[in-house]
């Protein structure tokens, strides 16, 4: 074997090894981006809060959740208000309906989750006035 | 006298054989030596040849394999998370009923639509039909609870649209046909059964509640045409304003 063909082979070896390790990274990138999903932060949550979108904020609290996501304590503190306002919802529902029993129901989840607020206590007047409570 | 004796062991003589046989053993012992060298360099050669070679097309062969699982990333994905959920059917079944149980549709739905493979796994067929109500269940509650919502950038026409779509499909839902394969997967069982219609109650009455509709009207809403359904919706809403 030559020496000129020595030097072909070798660059071609390492043209192809490179090309390998690049496949190879672009690959495993791609799989692992089909395989996670998107979750809804804090800021989502807030922006959504701060235009009284409160039916996004349920809709995302559940996306989260059916995807494990653990929330810190500013997220679960969202989580209170999705879930206030979704019961508040229910609550008017059932109490302009008649059934008492649902509606007692309702009412001491909605005390307990607006006793999660924190910072953002003020959203129970909100939801209560944008549900008409 | 043998040929290798340089001399008569008996007379002392120069054996001339012995002299020529010794240059010819030299010369062939130089020439093997040179062939074997030869041989060597050339088998050593050819060896390394194969090896870089042998190398080249494993190189080829293995970004072949690289491209083709790269083309193929989501149907492998699609089978490790169909895999994954069948393999963890015991704890999402579990969390399914419990969401059924409960009446908490909307934690079901979103757990059988957004966790990985379950929606694509046979293994949890039998909540197919009572996914699809609970689908256009959440979509029309979600719809129902945005008309409430201030929102300065959605026209009123295009929220109607939307709540009329969603509670339209929740009543096709209810309506449709059984089938029987869905019948032997379990579909139709008392449970999911039961839940659909504590969905329709639960829909209705939130229907009546926020758009005022009547008795009347929402005992109708089975049999109605989409465009009857919004033509009510529509009017509710305009006479809530």
């Amino acid at each position: 074997m030559n020496r000129d063909t020595k030097l072909v082979t070798n660059i071609i070896i390492i043209l192809l090894s490179v090309v390998l390790i690049i496949s190879i990274l672009i690959t495993t990138v791609r799989i692992i981006s089909d395989n996670s999903y998107y979750t809804y932060d804090t800021d989502s949550f807030v922006y959504a809060l701060r235009s009284q979108h409160y039916s996004e904020m349920v809709d995302y609290k559940y996306r989260n959740e059916s995807l494990g996501l653990k929330a810190d304590s500013e997220l679960q503190e969202l989580y209170h208000v999705a879930t206030y306002y979704e019961t508040a919802f229910f609550y008017r529902a059932a109490m302009e309906s008649g059934d008492t029993e649902t509606a007692d129901q309702c009412k001491e989840v909605m005390d307990t989750e607006a006793a999660g607020f924190g910072p953002y206590s003020y959203a129970v007047e909100e939801i209560n006035t944008v549900l008409g409570i | 006298m043998s040929i290798e004796d340089e001399r008569c062991p008996f007379c002392g003589t120069p054996n001339p054989d012995a002299i020529r046989h010794r240059q010819d053993m030299k010369r062939f012992s130089h020439e093997f030596e040179t062939t074997k060298d030869s041989v060597i360099k050339e088998s050593l050669s050819a060896a390394q040849r194969t090896a870089r070679f042998t190398i080249i097309g494993a190189l080829v062969l293995a970004i072949l394999i690289t491209l083709f699982i790269f083309s193929k990333s989501w149907e492998i994905s699609y089978w490790l998370e169909t895999k994954a959920a069948s393999d963890n059917y015991g704890k999402y079944s579990a969390m399914l009923d419990q969401y059924e149980a409960d009446g908490d549709y909307l934690a079901f739905c979103s757990l059988y639509a957004n966790s990985p493979g379950l929606s694509s796994s046979d293994s949890f067929r039998s909540y197919y039909y009572v996914y699809n109500a609970a689908s256009s269940y959440r979509s029309a509650l979600l719809e129902l609870m945005k008309i409430m919502e201030p929102d300065p950038y959605s026209s009123p026409e295009t929220e109607i649209g939307y709540l009329s779509d969603s509670v339209g499909r929740f009543y096709e839902v209810l309506s449709e046909e059984h089938y029987s394969f869905y019948e032997e997967d379990g579909c139709y069982s008392d449970t999911h059964m039961a839940a659909v219609e504590d969905m329709k109650v639960q829909l209705e009455r939130c229907l009546q509640v926020y758009l005022n509709i009547s008795d009347e009207e929402i005992s109708q809403f089975d049999t109605m045409s989409k465009a009857q359904k919004q033509v009510i919706i529509e009017r509710s809403l305009t006479e809530n304003e």
